[in-house]
C-alpha cells in the first residue's frame, strides 16, 4: 500500500498497529510528521518548550484514546486539531493565571527571506512588499494560506480547523489572492493567480 | 484542469516542496522521468514556491530524538499500568474459576490448574555438567541415557521415539498432546534431535533443551540453555521460538545458531538462512526486536541488556555441528571455552591476558585432544600442558 499522507488506509493500518504497542509504527508516525506538526504549532506559540510538551501529549492522547475508531479520518487531519487543542488549551491556561482576554492565540507568518535559489526576476524589495500584505491579513486567513501550503489537508479539513465551511475557506482563498492581486503584482504572484482562478 | 492546478491541489506537491525526503523525493523523480513534457514547468513551479516558503521554526535533529524517547518512555509506563490491570482482572477470572472447580472436587481443580502453567517449565536444578552421560528425562520424569557421546533422536513419528537410528522408546502416555520433554547434553558430548515437525536441531556440548514430543497450538516453543543449531522445517502459520533466558529468538523456517550458555556474558545468534527476529525477555512493549539476515550474528550482552549486530560468515558459527571449529578473529578464550566444553576439560589460564588475543583459524575436534592441542598452540603461540587428569594450562 502506498505510503502517503493522504493515504487513509494506510495509516489506519500504521495507527492500529502503533495502538498495539509496535514500536516501529510510533516511530513511522513520528517521522513522517513530527516536523511539519511542530512548524505549524510555532506559528500558533513560540514558545518551543510548552510546544514539545504539547506534542508528547498529543502522541500520548492517541495511543490512550481512540478517536479513528469511533470516527474514521484522515490521521494527518486527526494529529493538526488534536495539536491545535492541545495549543490553545495550555495557552489559555497560562493566560487566565495572568488575567487575560478572549483572543487567545495569533497566527504570525513571514515569508522566508533565507530560502535559497530565488528566481532572478524576485527582488528583495517585493519580498518586503509581500510580507507587508500578509501582516494586513487577519490571524485567520494567514492560518489559512499557511495550511493550504504547508500540509496536505484539503478544503473541508482546513474548515473544520478553523471553524469555517469548505466553501467559506475556498473563497477566503480566492479573496486574498485577488487581494494581494489588486494590491500588489510581481512577477511570482503569478503563480498564485495561476493556482487561483478556477 | 491544467498543470499548476493539478500541482496545487496535489498536497504530495507541497510536501516535496517544503517537506522533502527520500521517499517522496523518488516518487516525484520517477513522476518526472514518465511526464518529461511536464518536467521542465514542474521543477520551475517548485522552485518558485521553494522561494515562497514560510519561514518554519524547526526542532534540532537532537530535540527530535529527545522529544521520541521523553515520548517512548510515557508510552511504556501507561503500557506497563495497563498490563498490571490486565493482570489483576486476570487473576480475579482464574479466582472465579477455582471457586467454581472447588464446589465441584479438588482434584480437578489442581488439573486444571496445571494446565494452565503448561509447557515450559523447567527445574533449575539440573546443570548438564553434574551429569555423568548425555539423558533424556521423559513427560512421566524417567530419564532414559542416550549412551553415546553422539546421540540422535527422531521425534518425527508420533508413536515411538527412535533414539541413535536403532532402539525404540515406548512413551507411556503418548496420547496427549505437548507434554515437556527434556534432553541434557554434558560437556564432552552432542546430539541431533529431529522434533515432530521435521526441525532439526544439533545441542552442543553443556547444553538442555526442553520440547514438547508434540507442537500443538499457535507457536512452536522450545527452550534452550547452551548452544544449538536449528534447521527449522518452514511452517509459516505457527513461529518457531527459541526462548532463553535472557532473549527470544522468533522464526518461520530458516537455518541458525543460538549461544545462550548460563555463564556466558552474552548470548548469540547467527543467521545462516532465511529471517529471524530477536527479542528481548523483559523488552518493553515499544523497544523494537532485532531483524536478522543472513550472514548476521546479533550478540545480546547481559549487563547493558543490548544487542549489537555484526556482518559475519554464518559458516563459522554454525562449522560445530560437523565437529569442525572455526573462527574468524575470535577472543581466545572463547575458543578455550568451546574445547573445554567439547572435551569436557578445564583449561586455566597463568596470565589471563593471554584469553584476550584475537586469533583466526580452523580446528577438527574429532581428532583426539593432543593434535588439537598442538594446534591451537600453534596459531596463538603459547603453549599448553596438562597438569592432571582433565586440567590443563595454558601459558
Amino acid at each position: 500500500m502506498a505510503k502517503d499522507a493522504r493515504n487513509k488506509e494506510y495509516w489506519q493500518l500504521v495507527l492500529l498497529k502503533f495502538k498495539t504497542g509496535d514500536r516501529n509504527s510510533f516511530e513511522e508516525i513520528y517521522n513522517e510528521f513530527s516536523d511539519q506538526l511542530f512548524a505549524y504549532g510555532a506559528k500558533i506559540t513560540t514558545d518551543r518548550e510548552l510546544l514539545k510538551d504539547c506534542i508528547q501529549d498529543l502522541f500520548i492522547d492517541l495511543y490512550k484514546y481512540n478517536p479513528s475508531i469511533k470516527n474514521p479520518e484522515l490521521l494527518e487531519f486527526y494529529l493538526y486539531k488534536s495539536l491545535k487543542r492541545l495549543i490553545i488549551k495550555k495557552l489559555q491556561k497560562d493566560k487566565r493565571m495572568v488575567g487575560i482576554g478572549q483572543e487567545y492565540y495569533s497566527f504570525d507568518l513571514i515569508f522566508s527571506s533565507e530560502a535559497n535559489g530565488f528566481p532572478d526576476e524576485f527582488q528583495n524589495e517585493q519580498l518586503e512588499m509581500l510580507q507587508k500584505v500578509l501582516k494586513t491579513l487577519d490571524d485567520k486567513k494567514r492560518e489559512l494560506l499557511f495550511l493550504k501550503f504547508t500540509s496536505g489537508l484539503n478544503y473541508s479539513e482546513i474548515g473544520d480547523l478553523l471553524n469555517l465551511k469548505p466553501d467559506t475557506v475556498k473563497k477566503q482563498v480566492q479573496r486574498i489572492i485577488q487581494y494581494l492581486r489588486s494590491n500588489f503584482e510581481p512577477k511570482i504572484l503569478e503563480l498564485f493567480f495561476v493556482c487561483y482562478k478556477a | 484542469m491544467d498543470i499548476y492546478e493539478k500541482l496545487i491541489e496535489n498536497p504530495l506537491f507541497f510536501k516535496w516542496v517544503y517537506h522533502p525526503g527520500t521517499e517522496i523525493d523518488s516518487w516525484w523523480k520517477a513522476y518526472l522521468e514518465m511526464n518529461p513534457s511536464e518536467a521542465d514547468q514542474i521543477l520551475q513551479f517548485k522552485q518558485r514556491f521553494y522561494a515562497l516558503g514560510f519561514s518554519v521554526e524547526k526542532l534540532t535533529e537532537l530535540e527530535k530524538k529527545a522529544l521520541a524517547k521523553q515520548i517512548i518512555q510515557r508510552l511504556e509506563s501507561i503500557e506497563k499500568k495497563r498490563k498490571r490491570y490486565q493482570f489483576a482482572i486476570g487473576l480475579t477470572k482464574y479466582a472465579a474459576i477455582a471457586i467454581l472447580f472447588f464446589s465441584i472436587g479438588g482434584v480437578f481443580v489442581y488439573m486444571q490448574m496445571d494446565k494452565q502453567h503448561n509447557e515450559l517449565y523447567v527445574d533449575e536444578s539440573r546443570i548438564p555438567t553434574q551429569l555423568e552421560g548425555p539423558v533424556l528425562i521423559m513427560p512421566e520424569g524417567k530419564s532414559i541415557p542416550l549412551l553415546k557421546t553422539e546421540s540422535s533422536l527422531d521425534y518425527t513419528n508420533p508413536d515411538q521415539l527412535v533414539l541413535n537410528n536403532e532402539s525404540v522408546i515406548q512413551s507411556g502416555s503418548n496420547n496427549e498432546k505437548s507434554l515437556t520433554n527434556q534432553i541434557i547434553i554434558p560437556y564432552g558430548n552432542r546430539s541431533k534431535i529431529t522434533l515432530s515437525d521435521n526441525t532439526v536441531v544439533w545441542l552442543n556440548a553443556g547444553s538442555r533443551l526442553i520440547f514438547p514430543s508434540k507442537f500443538s497450538g499457535k507457536q512452536r516453543e522450545v527452550l534452550l540453555f547452551g548452544e544449538a543449531f536449528f534447521d527449522v522445517f518452514e511452517n509459516t502459520e505457527m513461529p518457531f521460538i527459541v526462548k532463553t533466558t535472557s532473549l527470544e529468538v522468533k522464526v518461520l523456517g530458516t537455518e541458525f545458531n543460538v549461544s545462550a550458555y548460563p555463564e556466558d556474558n552474552t548470548v548469540q545468534t547467527v543467521l545462516k538462512e532465511g529471517s529471524v527476529s530477536i527479542k528481548k525477555n523483559n523488552s518493553g512493549i515499544f523497544e523494537s526486536d532485532v531483524v536478522l539476515k543472513p550472514n548476521q550474528m546479533a550478540l545480546f550482552n547481559k549487563n547493558s541488556q543490548n544487542s549489537k549486530v555484526y556482518e559475519v560468515d554464518a559458516a563459522y558459527y554454525t562449522i560445530w555441528v560437523k565437529g569442525l571449529l572455526s573462527f574468524d578473529n575470535q577472543d581466545l578464550s572463547r575458543i578455550i571455552k568451546k574445547i573445554e566444553r567439547y572435551y569436557n576439560i578445564q583449561i586455566s589460564y597463568t596470565d589471563p591476558l593471554i584469553g584476550l588475543q584475537k586469533i583466526s583459524g580452523k580446528l577438527d575436534l574429532n581428532k583426539n585432544l593432543q593434535e588439537v592441542f598442538e594446534y591451537l598452540a600453534k596459531v596463538s603461540s603459547t603453549e599448553i600442558r596438562q597438569i592432571d587428569n582433565n586440567n590443563y594450562e595454558i601459558k
